[in-house]
């Protein structure tokens, strides 16, 4: 420190360095080297009977979904990817003919109150998210009833 | 596996101890879902909210990837550390990380070819923007390099010691094993950023022949020390071979340089009444111990099988790796209960806290499901806070690569070691998961996952606090005098920031 601090008061110049160090910290980034990774975006996502509820605005890249169960039976979110050319989801589930549709993740069943969560590397286009529980009375599933939601991942 | 189920907490003497949420740091969505495991964490010393995650990928087929963090953990990006694998190399495999004082991450990885994944090198690529871009690599050693593992030595400047120890086999090895002996363990270092070696020294001692998975670690006044296992008669393990498993012991040495790795005195046995807890899966990621240095003291810690099921322990040294105290075991259920506690990693925070996790089935009675449990001490390993259960999920280790080789014929790969970064606070854990994968015990999907470990003691002598806190309200007074005197010109107030922003933690 080559200050005109030293000479005079060392303790307090030092302090004052350091609140001014806080300062500048945030204003003068300016080699890429002082660039931070940003923090990643999350994906709120609460299921209950029968809705997923979260904002559908997902960027592309690095996401991480946390879903709660905010309902009363055991959910559970699986999200895949949705070719243009498929028609809407719900329409797909209620439909005759059979689609085969990977999944690119999700998370395993969770008790009321419970929460899961999983990160997703999302390149731009379209996606479905749907609940795969069965209803007790065996017949259908849960995203039948209405846990199904499409989401479109824009570039950046 | 149903979150909501799990007993949350164990060990209620670390009440006070917060853990953040858990944190995937692997996206689960690249191609058939691979196989992430090994986490190691490091901080950039002159930014430490940039952290860095490296860790092994074994299936689909055998990478090695990066992930950031620009707030000190919290969430993570994935980025590309080799983007172009080197020539020869047809995969990356087993990183190692370490920064140099200025903060240029070393990313160090094993050049693998061939369909028996033969190491035809170790390569170096280096970033100097956070992780944004990386150079080329390059080779700093050459084939048949094993178990390579870096930490760069700060006080040499400009860019660090940066040393290097590995198990340098001397031929092709037989499948899942090494050929035979000679096969050293190996140590070396660079004041040019990898660009040139040091002369290699051997580690082990001359009549320790079966010597594996060495373990880094360097120390104030430029200690370096390495800890290898030294197997003994055990063959089967040391060749791979077809057998049940090895009934006699092994040994855990420390190797300890007090001149920045110029010389290693011989070995010193930490504990040599190691009973192995299975047969080792491949002999090339064979779990290493976990090593770490302080002011004066070094800790090593490994898991055994002398109490039956497995346990952790940790053994400190009080002079620097010269002799070491008797094992404690660092898992606080019940003696001999039947279930595992295993790979524990070490971390010490600055004002010497020693923190340990591991992985913990104590709360299946099947001994399956896995979940990490942390403890800490403050009286340099004398004691240890009542385990603290991280996860709230369990893991299921029987998800994972399943190696056909005799030599660990129904053994699924779990990783060799789980990340841990200590604060003076706090800490940070990482480790392998399989809570989200999708088809019960026949897959491979391994996640990464992390969290925070919060309000944590920060221990110092008895009389910092007050005498801080007087210095402190000294400090303020000081400053209001000054500045009523003087204002410092914008100039000064840069010059000031340059040089602390250097000495940052």
């Amino acid at each position: 420190m080559r200050s005109g601090f030293r000479g005079r008061a060392p303790v307090a110049g030092r302090i004052w360095c350091a609140l001014a160090m806080a300062v500048l910290a945030s204003s003068c980034q300016t080699s890429a080297a002082e660039v931070l990774p940003p923090s990643t975006p999350v994906v709120e996502v609460a299921m209950r009977e029968y809705r997923f509820d979260y904002d559908t605005a997902i960027p592309s890249g690095r996401v991480v979904f946390r879903a709660v169960n905010t309902g009363s039976l055991l959910h559970r979110v699986v999200v895949f990817p949705m070719p243009d050319d498929l028609p809407p989801i719900d329409e797909l589930l209620r439909g005759s003919g059979q689609r085969i549709m990977v999944p690119l993740a999700g998370i395993p069943p969770q008790v009321p109150g419970a929460s899961g969560t999983f990160a997703l590397d999302l390149t731009p286009g379209r996606y479905a998210m749907i609940c795969t529980m069965v209803s007790r009375a065996g017949n259908e599933t849960h995203a039948v009833k209405g846990m199904a939601s499409e989401f479109r991942v824009q570039g950046q | 596996m149903l979150a909501g189920l799990i007993p949350p907490t164990k060990g209620g003497g670390a009440s006070t101890v917060r853990t953040g949420p858990e944190v995937p740091a692997t996206a689960m969505n690249l191609g058939p879902r691979p196989a992430n495991n090994s986490p190691i964490l490091l901080a950039d010393p002159t930014e430490s909210r940039f952290v860095v995650l490296a860790h092994r990928v074994d299936a689909p087929t055998f990478g090695c990837e990066l992930q950031v963090s620009g707030d000190g953990g919290q969430s993570w990006l994935p980025t590309r550390p080799v983007p172009e694998l080197p020539e020869g190399a047809e995969r990356c495999y087993a990183p190692e990380v370490a920064f140099d004082p200025s903060g240029v991450l070393y990313y160090l990885f094993v050049g693998l070819e061939g369909e028996g994944n033969t190491p035809m090198g170790v390569f170096l690529a280096t970033s100097s923007d956070r992780g944004q871009t990386f150079s080329l690599p390059r080779m700093v050693l050459g084939p048949h390099h094993y178990q390579v593992r870096m930490a760069i030595e700060p006080s040499v400047k400009p860019r660090g010691r940066l040393h290097l120890v590995w198990l340098q086999a001397a031929s092709d090895p037989p499948l899942g094993g090494l050929p035979p002996p000679p096969n050293p363990i190996m140590a070396a270092y660079s004041d040019d950023g990898g660009e040139t070696l040091s002369p290699p020294l051997q580690i082990n001692d001359a009549e320790r022949e079966l010597a594996v998975a060495p373990a880094l670690a360097l120390g104030p006044g430029r200690r370096v020390h390495v800890a290898y296992y030294d197997l003994g008669d055990d063959v089967v393990d040391y060749r791979g071979l077809e057998g049940p498993r090895w009934q006699g012991t092994w040994s855990l040495v420390v190797s300890s340089s007090t001149d920045g790795g110029q010389r290693f005195a011989p070995g010193t046995v930490v504990d040599d009444q190691i009973v192995p807890p299975e047969r080792v899966m491949l002999i090339f990621t064979m779990p290493p111990p976990s090593l770490v240095a302080d002011e004066g003291a070094a800790y090593a810690a490994w898991h055994d099988a002398r109490n039956g099921d497995w346990d952790a322990f940790v053994a400190r040294s009080p002079d620097g790796g010269f002799s070491w105290d008797a094992p404690r075991r660092l898992n606080d259920d019940p003696t001999g209960n039947g279930r595992h506690q295993y790979l524990p990693r070490l971390a010490v925070a600055p004002g010497g806290r020693l923190d340990a996790v591991f992985y913990d089935r104590r709360a299946d009675i099947e001994n399956i499901e896995t979940q990490v449990s942390f403890t800490f001490s403050t009286d340099g390993g004398a004691s240890f806070a009542p385990n603290r259960q991280l996860t709230s999920a369990p893991s299921n280790p029987e998800v994972g690569q399943r190696y056909s080789v005799v030599s660990a014929e129904g053994l699924v790969e779990f990783g060799s070691r789980l990340g841990l970064l200590s604060r003076r606070s706090g800490a940070l854990a990482a480790w392998t998961d399989t809570r989200n994968a999708s088809a019960g015990r026949f897959t491979t999907e391994q996640d990464i996952f992390t969290t925070q470990i919060r309000s944590l003691p920060a221990p110092g002598p008895g009389w910092a606090r007050p005498v801080g806190a007087v210095l402190i309200a000294a400090g303020i007074a000081a400053v209001m005098a000054v500045a009523s005197a003087r204002r410092p010109t914008l100039g000064e107030l840069g010059q000031a920031a340059t040089t602390s922003e250097g000495r940052l933690p």
